[in-house]
Order: C-alpha cells, then structure tokens, then sequence
C-alpha cells in the first residue's frame, strides 16, 4: 500500500469553501475535465447531530492507454463512490471515496477534509487530502509497486489539478455571489 | 454544475442542484438543518436516473462488448444463450458494483466520521 497525502490553505471563509465544493466540477473548473458527470444518489440530514450525509457516483473518462485497456477488457469510463459529511457546528466536511471500476485490481481511498484554519479560521480554509492505494492484482510485490507507484504519481496530478481548478470556482463564486447580492438589494 | 451520468436527466439535475445550492447556503449553513425545500425535485432527478439507467448501461455493454477481449468473453463466445447471460451481467455492472461498494465502504466512511466528530 502506499499513500498520497496533501495538504493547503484556500483564502476563502469555511462556508465559501463548503458552498463552492458542491460545484467543484463545472465548466468554471477547467482542470478537472476528466470528471464527466456528479450524480446525487442519496442525501439526508441527521436529526440528532445536523450532519449533512450525502452519497454521489462520480463519473471520470481517463485517458488511459489502449493497451491497458485491452488487458484488462474495461473501457475508459470509470466510476468512484463518495460519501459526504457536512458537520455545520464543528464545520468539518468530510468526504470520503473509493473507485468502483477495477476495483479487483486496484483499491484506492480517499479521504479530504475542509476545516476552517487554525490561523484564520473566519476567512481561510483548510484542506487536507489523504489516499491510500493498494494493488491487489497477484504476482510479484515488483509490479504491485509499480502499479501503486504509477497510480501515487496519476493522483497526485490530478490533486494538483484539481486544487488550480477549485480555485478558480471559488473566484467564480465569489463573484457570482456578490453580484447577485448587489442584484437583490436593488431589486429592494 | 456538472452534468449527469444520463444525459436525459441534465435538465432535472440542473434544477435540483440549483435548489440545494441554495438551501444549503441561505438555511442549512445558518442553522435550518430540518428544511426540505428541494425534496420533490430529488424524487423527480431520481426517477429520471432510474428510467435512464437501463438505456445507459445498454451503452456501457457496447463499450463493454468491443473490449471484451478476456476469457470470459471468449469461453461464452460459441453459446448465444451465454452471451446473453453475460450482457445482462453487463447491463447490472454499475448497479452491483455499487451495492458492493455501498455494504464494504459505507459502515467504515460512517464509522471513521463519527468517530471522528
């Protein structure tokens, strides 16, 4: 097994941050192209403690080697499970995930959580993403680590892509929001 | 916001995403945690997937048929009824991939975030 883990700081508040990750992939996110499609399965609130648990299929189109894919017969449509949690008193989002395709092949989980920052905990958020990947295919532990290695090195691009692209959707944002603020109190 | 895995459903997920958006920014994040503004749109979306799913996952066999270059496929090549039982697997894919990842994952991402919190 080997991990990936990252961490930053989005100079945004808490509830920015929670807002705008519902819409992490949209077309203001220009980096995160891979992920075609964000279904909402399920959603519910809990009535004791108020968390927000929500269950979305992710679906991502990889560009993935046509040799892998003739290997393994699958295609480059892939499908990852998450489930999410939104704790609105100690404002934590919790979100975690696990890929369905390949899953006898490769296991990879993740976890990221948003939480105010420790520094500036009304107008910066901390993010911190961990993932653990496991090759389960047989043979020797050799190509089991190249094939952890490899994934380690793809989810760390896309970490890094993705975090440019949620950048740029909390500017969006932002900015949308300001403006629609601006739109009601004239319409007052 | 992102599109929907049924391109059918675009339309209805549109609406609901735009309606949580809200709720979740102007009740839930100040408090209202028991509202259920958007619960009539999700029922709509969900039953759009539902309806849709059957047509998508026929789309994923075609894909699923042209790849199959494995030995399952081969071993059912020769028996027609074969065939057809493996596509009808097919057609179940994503549904029983995420019934498994629902029973193995769940109570674990349950457990780590009550624990926790």
């Amino acid at each position: 097994m080997k991990v990936f883990s990252s961490s930053c700081t989005f100079d945004y508040s808490w509830e920015e941050v929670s807002t705008a990750n519902w819409r992490k992939y949209c077309p203001w996110n220009d980096k995160s192209t891979h992920v075609v499609a964000v279904d909402t399965l399920s959603r519910s609130v809990d009535m004791q403690t108020g968390i927000l648990r929500t269950e979305r299929l992710i679906t991502c189109n990889q560009s993935v080697p046509q040799w892998v894919l003739s290997l393994f017969g699958g295609s480059a449509t892939s499908h990852v499970y998450e489930v999410s949690y939104v704790d609105p008193i100690s404002k934590m989002v919790t979100m975690c995930s696990t890929n369905l395709t390949w899953s006898n092949v490769l296991s990879v989980r993740e976890t990221v959580v948003y939480q105010p920052s420790l520094l500036d905990p009304s107008s910066s958020t901390q993010f911190s993403q961990e993932a653990k990947i496991t090759a389960l295919c047989g043979g020797w532990q050799k190509i089991k680590n190249k094939v952890e290695e490899a994934s380690v090195e793809r989810f760390s691009q896309n970490a890094k892509r993705g975090r440019e692209g949620f950048e740029a959707v909390l500017e969006m944002s932002r900015r949308v929001f300001s403006e629609q603020r601006e739109h009601d109190k004239n319409q007052l | 916001m992102a599109a929907s895995i049924a391109p059918e459903c675009n339309e209805i997920k549109e609406k609901y995403d735009t309606c949580f958006l809200k709720w979740y920014s102007e009740k839930y994040l100040r408090g209202n945690t028991t509202s259920n503004d958007c619960e009539e749109l999700f029922t709509k979306y969900k039953t759009c997937l539902n309806v849709c799913a059957s047509m998508l996952l026929s789309r994923a066999v075609t894909i699923a048929v042209a790849v199959s270059r494995t030995a399952l496929y081969w071993r059912s090549s020769n028996n027609p009824a074969n065939i057809y039982h493996q596509v009808v697997l097919k057609e179940k894919g994503i549904d029983s991939m995420l019934e498994d990842a629902r029973k193995s994952t769940t109570k674990e991402f349950d457990a780590e975030t009550l624990r926790r919190g």
